[in-house]
């Protein structure tokens, strides 16, 4: 538990960097979400009727002919993940596209990682996407080793990729895999109910 | 004119026997709703297996189709264990000892887990709704599912009487607010679901969920340890990612 503590903060640091590369490209990583398979997510792949409660998150407690409640609710279907998993394609594309200045921008972006970070912030909170007639935006919290609850506030994250299409080097560090692709590097996290890569800070040594 | 009088006779004969028939229909789609719904809420510990699956629309619009199963272990009010077999053979599962949540995968030799004492309920709808993660048919493997389901009592109808596999069930469809559902609830012996199948109608290209529900166990031996995580030689502990949702109107 200690461990994904530490990892969590090591993400949140690593997300900072994110922010420092999306200001001309990311880091040169060539990662790209789905890695050429299909994509697994979707609404069907929630399985769920489709109704959830305002509050609770839960399917229909008081059904849909009980009120109106329904559309405002606060909590979006496990269903968006094919959404957001399009959304995240479109910007993993644009990022790519920057990719080559990734090195110069780590360094030159360096001195304003944290005015990056809340334009990234931003950014993302404005990348809303469509999802049963609301619209909510996209952020990520690490969570794992935190109370229940407390998850959403802790940090505004890149979304993770599914795969590596390149073919990393490990280092184990701490009981932690790190995959680094050029300079980039990566863990892994469960996101959407897959396991997939998110860009973190180098292991300490490297 | 004699013509014409019988004409408006059986108009309104029509008029009049239809309706009670369609909403005879419906109550006893209802009925058969209701007593699944009750049966499955009342369970004190229960086991099931669910060959699953489901499509994926992709921005091409085409449509693929995804297949998995779970076997999924209940002993109530705060005990739960899911354990997944994919179609390409990819195994994982979902643990919840009543204080913690735990997914791993044995593949990937990974695991994460998370605090959250309670119940399963409350546990499944954290998982789903704050973590992200799939959980298919959660809906049926709550104690609330009576009180879920009684908002689309009133779509509910009676399709006909159907053989599945040689068994006999009721067919009976309902709508949702974004989905329509169908469920193949077994005529004989307890009111268990045969088959669901869900049409997200509100989707980009309507995919479907569809299940097949069976080996129903009430009885099944549920040990603590059947519900502890206990990590695999060499495998990791990795952190959760959950989406961060703000209402933005």
């Amino acid at each position: 538990m200690t461990r994904a503590v530490a990892l969590g903060a090591a993400l949140m640091l690593a997300l900072a960097a994110d922010v420092v590369a999306r200001g001309g490209g990311r880091g040169g990583g060539g990662l790209a979400r789905g890695g050429g398979g299909l994509a697994r997510g979707g609404v069907a792949a929630g399985g769920s009727f489709g109704q959830r409660s305002p509050s609770g998150g839960t399917y229909a407690g008081r059904g849909p002919a009980a009120s109106g409640s329904f559309a405002g609710r606060s909590r979006p279907d496990v269903g968006d993940v094919g959404a957001r998993q399009d959304a995240m394609s479109e910007r993993q594309a644009q990022r790519q596209e920057r990719g080559t200045e990734a090195r110069e921008d780590w360094q030159r972006y360096g001195d304003h990682r944290r005015e990056e970070w809340q334009d990234y912030a931003e950014d993302h909170y404005d990348d809303r996407y469509y999802h049963g007639g609301d619209y909510y935006p996209y952020g990520a919290a690490v969570v794992a080793g935190a109370a229940a609850g407390a998850a959403a506030d802790v940090a505004v994250a890149a979304p993770p990729y599914w795969s590596l299409d390149c073919v990393p080097t490990t280092v184990v560090v701490g009981g932690t895999t790190y995959y680094r692709c050029d300079s980039a590097w990566y863990v892994r996290v469960y996101s959407g109910g897959e396991v997939a890569y998110t860009m973190t800070s180098p292991p300490a040594g490297y | 004119m004699r013509a014409a009088h019988r004409t408006l006779f059986v108009v309104f004969l029509w008029a009049s026997i239809a309706p009670s028939a369609v909403f005879g229909e419906g109550d006893r789609a209802a009925t058969r709703l209701e007593a699944m719904a009750n049966f499955l809420a009342r369970a004190e510990r229960l086991s099931v297996t669910i060959e699953s699956v489901y499509d994926v629309v992709h921005d091409s619009g085409q449509k693929v189709q995804f297949g998995e199963r779970r076997v999924v272990t209940l002993r109530r009010p705060d005990r739960a264990r899911v354990d997944v077999t994919r179609r390409d053979g990819a195994r994982r599962g979902v643990l919840f000892d009543g204080n913690q949540l735990a997914v791993f995968d044995l593949d990937q030799k990974v695991y994460a887990t998370v605090s959250k004492p309670g119940t399963v309920d409350a546990a499944f709808d954290y998982f789903v709704d704050d973590l992200d993660m799939r959980l298919p048919l959660r809906e049926l493997l709550k104690t609330d599912l009576p009180g879920q389901l009684k908002g689309v009592l009133g779509t509910a109808r009676l399709v006909g009487e159907e053989q599945l596999d040689g068994v006999a069930t009721d067919h009976v469809a309902f709508r949702g607010e974004k989905a329509d559902v169908q469920l193949w609830i077994r005529r004989d012996g307890d009111p268990l679901p045969k088959r669901v199948v869900i049409t997200y109608r509100l989707a980009e290209g309507q995919p479907q969920f569809e299940a097949d529900l069976d080996g129903w166990n009430f009885a099944p031996e549920v040990p603590d340890t059947l519900f502890t995580l206990t990590p695999a030689a060499g495998a990791e502990q990795i952190p959760m990612l959950a989406p961060r949702r703000k209402e933005t109107q």
